[in-house]
């Protein structure tokens, strides 16, 4: 599904060059579970954000469903983002002035899904992950493992083929964390191609494989049984 | 998706209560300050458009070429347009109106004005004035017919005029001398917004008959109208024009011009008050534009300001928008939505402030203006404005959120500092067109103040002047006798004017006149109690006396004569005496100089005056010097001796100082809309300032906490959060400065007599703002830097 080659980011400021993926290649195939782990800064972050086409690369190649998207502008990538890409991040990123009920629905309306349809959807992802009596609920008035179910509930609700978990559990209680995982995982399960960059070795060994990362390299590579 | 967009901007807005208020009201503000002058101007332009012939009447102007230059006067002679209507196949119809005063009388009802429109018929037929009596087709065929309008056949008729046959019944008018006129018209009152106002109207034939000189060439004291054939080439007319009075009288050296009618009420500035009814000037509307839109930019500076500030706020959910999946388009799109909304709510507390200070408004513009609910072109302005204001201020702030990279703004990673500058543009901004407008207040009001406490080289204190009517005229130096012998009196003194806008301008020639020394001179018919009465000083001769028989005889008489007269003439106030004049066709000698005073507004220079003393012609007032303490009995005293004289017209008095003051009523007005409007952008600009400040102080917590930590005291922390607004300030008052210096030196220049734009203007404005700057800032600065450093350091 994801094919990198000869990846490379350079960040510069005034003074300093800080390379922050050094021709990285990467593969992830269709349905696969992976996760991305190294220290602070070794740019797993980076090459999630390139991933989800929230960010450029300087150079190197990126094929998303073996089309190259590295030349993407910013109208294409809008749109192969709402298509296919769904994002849960560790600080959860739910709009604060929305439900839980109109933070799921926000991808449906942006891929013009009609109301009928949306409200079937929204209801049925969010009796997955089991939120359903909080729909009406602000952000801030839920605890942090039903804000990140929340958050993996929109980012699942337009059926995308990726899924990019950025530290999902880092914010979250061992015991909301699992439930997490657990999602993710069921989501895998279902088809759902996941990519998750992580701290925690703990929920690492919920992925097929482990791509060890330090200075922007790929270094190690684990595949789990 | 709209519904969307509407859900998320009215929970911002219920979230950031502060902030909305901020924005919603401030728009509104000044979104209600454009409306209202709005209506203001579209009052303005709406005057004499009703006429169906509006495009093809103009009035006949004149520049007179006279000494001391040239001189626009919106007079004509009386023989003129007739003259014209024989030569020039353009003109349609022509139509001269006359003013003068008198008293109509009908049994024992009077109206008493002195604005009697003495008119041709066309009056009727060129301009749209209906009659709601009587028939247009035979109007004015004799001398002796009147038309009242509804207003006047109600006070001299009653309430039920309209039950009455009113048309072939005969009213008397006291004029110059008693004419028994026959009613062959009432006519519709006169539109508001017309510039020709009046409630009587005379056949122009009373004068022909009556009044020898308005035929004659040098009779210039009517406006002239033409009605132009749709066929003519206006300038090819206007051309052909300029020198034809010379072909009439022996004038070669003034002109004829054209005035549209769509410019006479707004465009008309001529000389020596030739040119009554009423008028506008061009300036105002100018002004006032100006003004609104300085305050609408307040308030979308403002709207910007703070949304753009408050974009660290929106980014994260602009990255997530985008995330998931919104192209930058939709969030333009969605935050021109929340503008859109934001300015629709505004739009709707406008018009309601707008209507709610509308009586305010009309008291002080003295117009009757009021919101047109039921015409469409007002909600079509509506919508169009709202759109308009929602591209201007949502725009930048559209363009900056939806530009938001993000996957930095989801790290949490902003630029604190993009738009910095250019926010800090618009408050410098903001608070400049707020110190031009307090200058132009300041400025206003001192130039008030000056003219109403300029010496005027006389007495116009405890000035009182009483109408002399009917049988009074003749028996004028009998009652003023009587009035001098009043305790309550110091001294009194006949006049035919009461000295407030004294007009009655004719020409002069005097002893060793060059050929073209040309000037008009005023004149006043009085006595030799009138320089006391005034106080007015003499400078060289003697005053009139009752003792010398020349003085107040008609044939070879004396005159007393200004400064200014004198020195237009060529002499000094010595070597004027003895010289010989001839006014109005009588020779005499200049037996005293008067020092100059100002018997017109001080727009003008003092012009030249010329005193007589006839007691053998009417006089139509009485001056009283009353005595200070005793001014309520002085006029008790004096209404008495008035109704043993004059029984049947009612007595009319009035206070110098007080008409005076009237003649600066425009300038008043425009005072204090000004200052309405100063005092409305400077709260819009805290307003904003406020806001910013807010924000500031929000995105400084950790800063400041780190700050007191290490031993910042309070002062210094607030010290720290104002230093930065105060500069932007003085930024805006130093380019404040030389603009408003430039447009107040340009709106003095209007006055002959003005005050300095002093220094001390600008540092009284530039200390307001500062003062008021610093209040604002400060509030939210203290605030901040009383906070407990734990608790802000927390916030990390």
């Amino acid at each position: 599904m994801l094919k990198i080659t000869d990846l490379e980011k350079i960040y510069r400021t005034e003074d300093i060059e800080t390379v922050a993926l050094n021709k990285i290649s990467v593969d992830v195939k269709d349905g696969e579970f992976v996760a991305i782990m190294g220290p602070s800064g070794c740019g797993k972050s980076t090459l999630l954000n390139i991933v989800g086409l929230l960010d450029d690369a300087d150079t190197g190649s990126f094929k998303f469903n073996s089309e190259e998207v590295i030349s993407y502008n910013e109208r294409k990538r809008a749109d192969l983002r709402k298509r296919n890409i769904g994002f849960v991040f560790q600080s959860f990123n739910l709009i604060d002035e929305l439900t839980v009920y109109e933070n799921v629905e926000l991808p449906l309306l942006y891929l013009g899904i009609d109301a009928d349809e949306r409200k079937k959807r929204v209801e049925a992802v969010l009796e997955k992950v089991q939120i359903m009596h909080r729909r009406n609920h602000f952000p801030q008035q839920l605890s942090g493992g039903q804000q990140q179910r929340c958050a993996v509930a929109r980012a699942v609700v337009n059926n995308p083929k990726l899924i990019l978990a950025d530290e999902p559990t880092g914010n979250l209680d061992s015991k909301n964390g699992n439930e997490v995982m657990e999602l993710l995982t069921d989501l895998n399960s279902q088809g759902t191609t996941v990519v998750m960059v992580t701290h925690s070795e703990h929920d690492a060994r919920y992925a097929h494989r482990i791509i060890r990362m330090l200075d922007g390299q790929v270094v190690m590579e684990n595949v789990l049984s | 998706m709209l519904r969307n967009y509407l859900k998320i901007a009215l929970r911002n807005l219920l979230r950031n209560k502060v902030y909305s208020f901020i924005n919603i009201c401030g728009l509104a503000v000044g979104m209600a300050v454009v409306m209202l002058i709005g209506l203001w101007i579209y009052d303005e332009y709406s005057y004499d458009r009703f006429h169906k012939n509006f495009d093809s009447i103009y009035r006949l102007t004149e520049v007179q070429k006279q000494e001391d230059g040239f001189h626009p006067v919106a007079v004509t002679p009386g023989l003129l347009a007739n003259a014209l209507k024989k030569d020039f196949a353009e003109i349609e119809q022509t139509l001269r109106i006359g003013r003068q005063g008198g008293l109509l009388q009908y049994e024992d009802k009077i109206l008493e004005t002195d604005n009697i429109l003495v008119a041709d018929p066309s009056l009727f037929s060129i301009f749209d004035f209906p009659l709601v009596k009587g028939s247009t087709t035979k109007l004015f065929e004799n001398p002796d017919e009147i038309i009242l309008t509804e207003k006047s056949a109600a006070i001299l008729f009653g309430n039920d005029w309209a039950k009455k046959e009113l048309i072939g019944k005969t009213i008397t008018l006291n004029s110059f001398q008693k004419f028994p006129l026959k009613i062959v018209g009432i006519a519709k009152n006169l539109p508001t917004n017309s510039h020709i106002q009046s409630e009587v109207f005379l056949p122009f034939k009373l004068l022909e008959k009556y009044d020898e000189w308005s035929m004659k060439w040098n009779s210039n004291s009517f406006h002239t109208y033409l009605k132009l054939s749709q066929q003519a080439n206006v300038q090819r007319f206007g051309g052909k024009l300029e020198g034809i009075l010379k072909k009439y009288k022996d004038d070669a050296d003034t002109k004829l011009y054209l005035q549209p009618l769509a410019d006479i009420y707004l465009k008309s500035k001529f000389d020596f008050q030739t040119d009554w009814g009423k008028r506008s000037d061009i300036f105002y509307t100018y002004l006032f534009i100006t003004v609104g839109l300085i305050v609408l930019f307040i308030a979308v500076f403002n709207f910007i300001n703070l949304a753009t500030a408050r974009s660290t706020q929106r980014g994260k959910e602009v990255g997530v928008r985008k995330m998931v999946g919104a192209g930058r388009s939709n969030l333009i799109l969605q935050f021109l939505t929340e503008a859109l909304f934001i300015v629709s709510s505004a739009t709707f507390l406008a018009i309601l402030f707008a209507d709610l200070s509308l009586p305010t408004i009309n008291q002080l513009a003295d117009k009757n203006l009021s919101i047109p609910f039921i015409q469409p072109i007002f909600w079509l302005a509506t919508v169009v404005s709202m759109v308009l204001m929602t591209i201007l201020s949502g725009l930048y702030p559209a363009f900056i959120l939806s530009s938001y990279s993000p996957e930095k703004v989801l790290k949490g990673i902003f630029a604190i500092n993009s738009g910095k500058n250019f926010r800090k543009s618009l408050v410098i901004g903001q608070f400049a067109l707020s110190v031009i407008l307090i200058v132009c207040t300041i400025t206003v009001y001192n130039q008030l103040m000056y003219i109403q406490n300029k010496n005027l080289g006389f007495e116009k204190d405890h000035l009182m002047y009483v109408r002399l009517k009917g049988d009074l005229k003749s028996k004028a130096m009998v009652f003023k006798d009587e009035i001098s012998k009043l305790s309550s009196v110091e001294s009194a003194s006949v006049t035919t004017n009461n000295l407030v806008n004294v007009s009655n301008s004719s020409g002069i020639e005097w002893e060793g006149q060059v050929q073209n020394a040309n000037f008009l001179i005023t004149q006043i018919n009085t006595d030799p109690d009138f320089l006391e009465t005034i106080e007015a000083k003499m400078v060289s001769g003697r005053n009139f006396s009752r003792q010398i028989a020349r003085d107040t005889s008609d044939k070879i008489g004396t005159y007393l004569l200004n400064e200014t007269a004198v020195s237009k003439m060529g002499w000094t106030p010595q070597s004027a005496l003895g010289k010989k004049v001839k006014f109005w066709g009588f020779e005499g000698e200049v037996v005293g100089v008067v020092k100059d005073f100002h018997f017109r507004p001080l727009n003008v220079q003092i012009e030249p005056f010329i005193f007589r003393y006839r007691p053998k012609e009417f006089y139509f007032n009485l001056l009283v010097k009353t005595q200070s303490a005793n001014l309520k009995r002085a006029i008790e005293d004096i209404s008495k001796l008035y109704k043993k004289y004059e029984a049947t017209s009612p007595i009319s008095y009035g206070f110098v100082n007080q008409d005076l003051d009237k003649q600066y009523t425009n300038d008043q007005r425009t005072g204090s809309i000004i200052l309405i409007f100063s005092v409305l952008a400077i709260i819009i600009s805290c307003l904003g300032l406020f806001g910013l400040a807010t924000f500031t102080a929000e995105q400084r917590t950790k800063e400041i906490g780190i700050r007191k930590v290490l031993g910042a005291s309070v002062a210094q922390i607030v010290q720290l959060l104002s230093k930065e607004f105060l500069w932007l300030v003085i930024l805006g008052i130093i380019i404040a400065s030389p603009i408003a210096y430039y447009f107040m030196n340009k709106w003095l220049q209007d006055f002959a007599y003005r005050t300095e734009i002093s220094w001390w203007i600008f540092a009284l404005a530039g200390i307001v703002a500062i003062t008021i700057a610093l209040l604002t800032v400060s509030y939210q600065a203290i605030r901040a830097a009383l906070m407990n450093p734990v608790k802000s350091l927390r916030t990390e």
